[in-house]
């Protein structure tokens, strides 16, 4: 008889413990939805404010604006054909040009610039981390 | 929430049958109903018996209730633990959100934005909830300006379940109306187009109407495409080259007080154009307020008689047919008379011209010549097969019919050798003078951008060697002829100026032209066909009064070359090398042609 009433127990506790599983995991599934809703609204504003943004990316690089931009702050010019020379038309610097005649000489021209460089801080050129350096890129304001 | 559903509906199934047998059987625990109504008489045993049949019936009950549960469980545990991943993992990401469904957009072919739907609201009005009609007239009616009072009060008293009263609002206009609280008046999602770039890329991707149904550009001839998917739609357009190719022929369009320019930078390898300008040209996102004037693409949907730089096709076809070659030439002494008219040279020789010299003078006489010798047919067959006969095939609907006489006879044939009498759009131009330059073959001309390594098969209309020359002599018309204006330092430009009459109620007008330049760089191995074209330029001081090819379009043409070189990464040479080269073929023509020049003085 007490085997009985254990087995009754046993399955009551069985059965409120379903209950309670079942419960909980229709209310945590209820809970998930009320975020993903809100994940989902988040994103769709997301993604609205994105295309905004890359909309006015876009209108804002318009090659006028950039061009009457670029006039105004900056000193470049178009690019004109004689600019652009082959590296094998640079002239060697002329200590160099005999006993180097081999190598490639664009080690030797970089060294160079960096040497040249305004606030070139030691002598190496190479292998220095510190200190922002204002390399002459392509000056083209004025045409020589 | 299947999980939730599912098993309910089992649930539900089960126990309606459950019931259904039950109630048949009658109740299994209702004993004493069964024995009221049973025909037993009560003997021993007899609630005994009783008992066993309900104890039978108990666990028959029990056993399908069971049976049914186990199902559930089996059935759960399959959703849950088996298929829950598959199901989970087709969850949506933020592209494929329902009601998030845009229409795609346009970029070009770096990938800049040419044309997107931005989201906005729309105001619509329930008009039988609108309880006092006039005040809402009057309150919005200072929040959109653009409405006047009595078109609102005369939709808000419609009475109809559905109106619109103001489509995309501004985020100001949505929270004023918001705030006046006036009930039935309501907004919805929209989405609204709209072009970064306005006019610059206008008549290449058109624009669509109120309801995003496109009505000019690629935006009608990728309508379907567009809405639906939300890909974007890259097309072959370079927006930098076109700003160069927009500015330089807004800048000819002021200096010579011409009425509309049009120019096109076209990719002779696989057929793509890079730059499309139709000036003037309008603003797409106020598409609705441009004339038609501005809506007309002179590049695609013009045709004009494109003078001169027809000769290019015509010394093509007489070098590729055999007729001529080009150590050969025809005297230019004597203008032609054919009926009425007399054809001249504009600035006239009047002597023997080699092929070379009748394009760097753009001898009129030399090319009717040319022509004759070819015959009709054969000239009418070289046309033809370089597209200039038929509507270019092309990614807009804005498409030009070429026009040209039906009857062709031989007076037309003359006209036609140096470009009168033919009418043709640019597109059409570029595209056939690809094949005069990159070896021969005819591509088809596109506005969307192909794959990067996709080769674009094109059909053969001249042979490689007549490609080779007509590199050559483009290139000499540039050096020595009237095309001067157009060297570009650096980049081997080739090509051939145009100035044309225009028609007017079938007559030539004089002082109304189109002055035209086709080019093609770099012609040591060319990648780029250009064209631009001015429509009634006016000669100034600085030209000395000319208006012609030469000083109105090939300048404009230089500066377009020296600008979009370097950015689509064309070296340029030390041109001297090549052009050297290339003068020597004219040095060993003349001095051939010594024996002729003598004869005919």
């Amino acid at each position: 008889m007490s085997m009985n009433k254990l087995a009754l127990c046993a399955w009551l506790a069985a059965c409120a413990l379903s209950i309670w599983f079942a419960f909980h995991i229709k209310y945590k599934v209820q809970e998930l939805e009320t975020e993903l809703g809100i994940a989902r609204a988040e994103m769709q504003q997301d993604s609205e404010a994105i295309r905004v943004l890359e909309a006015e990316w876009s209108f804002l690089n318009q090659p006028s604006h950039l061009a009457d931009l670029s006039e105004r702050y900056l000193d470049f010019a178009p690019l004109l054909a004689e600019q652009v020379v082959h590296m094998g038309d640079l002239p060697l610097r002329e200590s160099q040009a005999i006993d180097s005649q081999d190598s490639d000489g664009l080690e030797d021209i970089i060294e160079e610039i960096l040497r040249n460089a305004p606030e070139s801080s030691n002598e190496g050129g190479s292998g220095n981390t510190g200190g922002k350096r204002t390399v002459p890129l392509m000056r083209t304001g004025v045409p020589q | 929430m299947t999980i939730h559903v599912d098993p309910s509906d089992r649930l539900d199934g089960h126990t309606a049958q459950e019931s259904g047998q039950t109630g048949t059987a009658c109740n299994p625990c209702g004993l004493d109903r069964h024995i009221d109504h049973s025909a037993y008489t009560v003997l021993d045993g007899t609630v005994k018996q009783a008992l066993e049949v309900g104890k039978t019936r108990l666990i028959a009950t029990g056993l399908i209730i069971s049976v049914a549960f186990f199902a559930i469980g089996v059935r759960l545990v399959d959703l849950t633990l088996l298929q829950g991943n598959a199901r989970t993992a087709s969850s949506q990401t933020a592209a494929n959100l329902p009601g998030t469904a845009v229409r795609g957009d346009i970029v070009d072919r770096n990938g800049v934005i040419l044309a997107t739907s931005l989201p906005t609201a729309s105001l619509f009005a329930d008009a039988r909830l609108v309880p006092d009609a006039e005040f809402a007239a009057r309150e919005l009616q200072k929040i959109l300006p653009g409405k006047s009072r009595a078109e609102l009060l005369a939709k808000l008293k419609s009475g109809k379940q559905f109106v619109w009263l103001q489509r995309h609002l501004t985020p100001r206009q949505q929270s004023q109306i918001n705030s006046l609280g006036i009930p039935g008046l309501n907004f919805r999602r929209e989405q609204r187009r709209f072009y970064p770039h306005g006019a610059l890329t206008a008549h290449a991707v058109g624009f669509t109407s109120i309801d995003n149904q496109g009505l000019a550009g690629v935006e009608q001839s990728f309508d379907d495409m567009l809405n639906s998917t939300d890909e974007p739609l890259q097309l072959s357009l370079d927006v930098r080259i076109q700003h160069i190719m927009a500015e330089e022929l807004s800048a000819a369009m002021t200096e010579f007080s011409a009425i509309g320019a049009a120019g096109m930078v076209y990719d002779v390898q696989n057929g793509e154009v890079i730059s499309m300008v139709s000036l003037p040209s309008y603003n797409p996102n106020e598409a609705g307020s441009a004339v038609d004037d501005a809506r007309f693409n002179r590049a695609t949907l013009g045709v004009y008689e494109m003078g001169s730089v027809f000769k290019l096709f015509n010394t093509a076809m007489a070098l590729d047919e055999g007729i001529v070659s080009v150590n050969d030439g025809y005297d230019t002494t004597d203008p032609i008379r054919v009926g009425r008219f007399t054809i001249r040279d504009y600035k006239p020789k009047k002597r023997w011209l080699s092929i070379p010299e009748i394009l760097i003078y753009s001898s009129n006489i030399g090319s009717v010549h040319m022509a004759l010798e070819a015959g009709t047919s054969k000239q009418k067959a070289f046309l033809s097969n370089l597209g200039l006969m038929r509507p270019a095939s092309f990614e807009l609907s804005e498409i030009g019919q070429p026009r040209f006489p039906r009857k062709w006879r031989e007076v037309n044939t003359m006209t036609i050798s140096y470009g009168h009498g033919i009418s043709v759009s640019p597109l059409q131009l570029v595209r056939a003078a690809g094949a005069l330059v990159n070896g021969g073959e005819l591509k088809p001309s596109s506005l969307v951008k192909h794959a990067p390594n996709e080769t674009v098969a094109g059909t053969r209309v001249i042979s490689e060697k007549t490609s080779r020359q007509m590199r050559h002599l483009m290139r000499l018309v540039v050096l020595h002829g009237s095309g001067r204006n157009a060297d570009a330092e650096g980049f081997m430009v080739g090509g051939k100026t145009g100035t044309a009459d225009k028609l007017r109620n079938g007559r030539y007008v004089r002082n109304s032209r189109m002055s035209s330049f086709l080019g093609a760089f770099p012609m040591t191995n060319p990648r780029y066909v250009v064209f631009a074209m001015v429509d009634e330029p006016k000669g100034t001081k600085q030209t000395h009064g000319f208006a012609t090819g030469g000083w109105v379009a090939a300048p404009v043409i230089k500066r377009v070359v020296e600008r979009m070189g370097p950015l689509v990464s064309i070296e340029p040479i030390e041109d001297h090398i090549a052009d050297d080269r290339i003068e020597q073929l004219l040095v060993d023509v003349m001095a051939r042609a010594g024996g002729h020049s003598l004869a005919s003085q």
